[in-house]
């Protein structure tokens, strides 16, 4: 499935005037591909996440989602796409087996067939220990792997993660890169992956669409080098590091400039 | 505290002095500490390498220490009343007050087994008992889809929000004598008003719940598929139930309440009236019984109410 943003604006209006969120953002992906959108915060880049999710509507301009043709028909009823919180967003009166039932449950799947396709993914993401724990009981990267698991529970054709790791601590924020690597390579599935860490965009993505400060347009669309599977010893290779210099040197001057803006938020 | 310091343990690896970093590690501290105290005289060893500020040992200002458990004196307020009541059985068995102003604990008591024994204590409590269900099902159901509605409707909210605010501080007792006037001397203006009683606070309890739902969690259900039917029931009412809860017991408090002061005004039947009644005839003794009932009624609802919080919001911390 590829996703294609044509010509996509957004401008919120509040009682204190309008923001103009994304100015005419245009991209493609390919089939199966894992891109990262970088930009200053407040740039928009959540805001063309939703968009793509189609839980806000574009001023001007549209998504588009193309199959190849010849291939199998998407099944009657299956989501397009399926979303990941920053803020983990999970139902607290769930537990995480019902947290990750959510989206079959809604959709009318048949009870065994909700069962299998939830202790599928509960596996997938190793919590089946902890099935029947409450949100409140996990630590953070756990309820992020719900938050994966639950969104992967829909099997959507594309998967929107909005800073999905922002929220943890450095170090599970690593191990969790690499489950992530592991889940997309085993599904690959069309991913579009929000984050504002330059790092993690070139170790995960397979493009990257970095956008200007607000309003976002699109700056640059860098194609990263590396070739998969990718593992830990790349973030440690000389060349890793240059390249994350490049992508810095085409991000800074956004950044400071939105900093100084006092855009951040 | 002067310290001699600059030994072997306390030099840095790259040979500064310890004093210079910013930060000292604790156990460093303390073994320099520990070799002072223990008269060990190694100094000579610092001094050699020249001469070093001398340190002081800087103590924090002591805080409050908020964590510290401490006793519990839970137990003080068994003795307490445990020591009032065997006070009061003293004070009525020595007759320093006449029993029609005070009856003996004891005398309660016995009371209360021979209105059990006779039926008409069985025939109160069940009076009072629907009343106060009856009423707290129906003000309950009407504060929750009321409540639902303003919550979730822009047109219901602007339609009944001013109407509720403008309802909701009349005293509902006052309103008693007009709801008998309407209704009749029987069971319908009884658990009219108790129902009334109870709509208030889980109605607006309801709104309050369904106005602070997540909007992150809507946007999660709904990106997951759900309908505007399925977030309502999936998302924002479970969400809501924590508050609600709470509206109900305010609720529940409330029907203990009217329910007393309705069968007081207009009833034959019910604790009020048997309360009412001894009151009247000057039986003291029953009724004391009959608050000793009530009392244990409040105690038991609230209990009640808590068990079915658990069970209904497991999640919920409590
Ligand atoms: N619902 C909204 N109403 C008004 N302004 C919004 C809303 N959502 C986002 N914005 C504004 O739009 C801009 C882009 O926001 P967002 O897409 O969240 O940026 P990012 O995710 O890149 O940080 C920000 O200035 C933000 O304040
Ligand atoms: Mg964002």
């Amino acid at each position: 499935m590829r996703v294609v943003i044509e010509g996509v604006s957004k401008r919120y209006r509040g009682r204190r005037g309008e923001v103009e969120a994304l100015r005419s953002v245009s991209f493609e992906t390919r089939d199966g591909e894992f891109v990262a959108i970088l930009g200053p915060s407040g740039c928009g880049k959540s805001t063309l996440l939703s968009i793509v999710a189609g839980l806000v509507k574009p001023d001007e301009g549209r998504v588009r989602f193309l199959q190849a043709a010849g291939g199998p028909p998407p099944a009657n009823g299956r989501p397009l796409t399926a979303v990941v919180f920053q803020e983990f967003a999970l139902f607290p009166w769930r537990t995480v087996r019902q947290n990750i039932a959510f989206g079959p449950e809604v959709r009318g799947l048949p009870r065994d067939q909700v069962a299998a396709r939830v202790e599928r993914y509960l596996e997938m993401v190793g919590l089946t220990p902890f099935a029947d724990k409450y949100p409140k009981e996990l630590s953070g990267g756990m309820k992020q792997r719900v938050g994966i698991a639950r969104a992967l529970a829909n099997d959507p054709e594309v998967l929107l993660m909005d800073e999905p790791l922002s929220a943890l601590d450095a170090q599970t924020r690593s191990l969790m890169q690499l489950d992530l690597l592991r889940l997309w390579e085993e599904s690959q599935k069309t991913v579009l992956y929000v984050t504002h860490n330059l790092q993690e965009a070139a170790f995960l993505a397979d493009r990257i669409l970095l956008l200007s400060r607000r309003p976002g347009r699109v700056r640059a669309v860098v194609e990263v080098p590396f070739p998969r599977p990718r593992t830990e010893a790349l973030q440690a290779s000389p060349a890793f590091a240059a390249f994350c210099q490049e992508l810095w040197e085409l991000l800074r001057d956004e950044a400071r400039a939105a900093m100084e803006a006092g855009e951040d938020g | 505290m002067n310290l001699p310091v600059g030994q072997a343990g306390e030099t840095g690896r790259n040979g500064t002095p310890a004093a210079n970093r910013p930060f000292r590690l604790e156990s460093t501290a303390r073994a320099a500490a520990h070799e002072a105290g223990l008269g060990a005289g190694p100094a000579r060893r610092g001094e050699a390498a020249g001469p070093l500020p001398r340190e002081v040992e800087v103590l924090p200002e002591p805080l409050p220490a908020l964590d510290e458990p401490g006793p519990g004196y839970g137990w003080l307020g068994a003795v307490v009343i445990v020591g009032l009541l065997a006070f009061w059985e003293l004070v009525a068995r020595l007759g320093w007050v006449a029993p029609l102003y005070l009856p003996a604990p004891t005398a309660i008591a016995q009371e209360l087994v021979r209105m059990a024994a006779s039926g008409t204590l069985g025939a109160s409590l069940t009076a009072s008992l629907s009343r106060i269900l009856w009423g707290l099902l129906l003000g309950a159901a009407a504060g929750l889809a009321v409540g639902m509605a303003v919550g979730l409707s822009r047109v219901a909210e602007g339609a009944l929000d001013p109407l509720i605010s403008l309802l909701y501080p009349i005293p509902k007792i006052a309103v008693l004598p007009l709801f008998v006037l309407w209704l009749g001397i029987g069971e319908a203006s009884k658990v009219a008003i108790i129902a009334t009683g109870v709509f208030f606070p889980v109605a607006i309890n309801t709104i309050a719940g369904v106005r602070q739902t997540s909007p992150l969690l809507i946007r999660a259900a709904l990106s997951l598929g759900a309908n505007r039917r399925q977030v309502v029931t999936k998302v924002v009412l479970p969400s809501a139930l924590p508050v609600i809860f709470s509206g109900l017991r305010l609720g529940t408090g409330m029907a203990l309440l009217l329910v007393v002061s309705a069968e007081m005004v207009a009833a034959t039947t019910g604790l009020g009236f048997l309360i009412l009644n001894a009151g009247d005839l000057m039986l003291t003794t029953r009724l004391m019984a009959g608050i000793v009932v009530l009392s244990a009624l409040g105690i038991l609802s609230t209990w009640l109410l808590r068990q079915l919080e658990r069970w209904l919001l497991p999640w919920h911390e409590p």
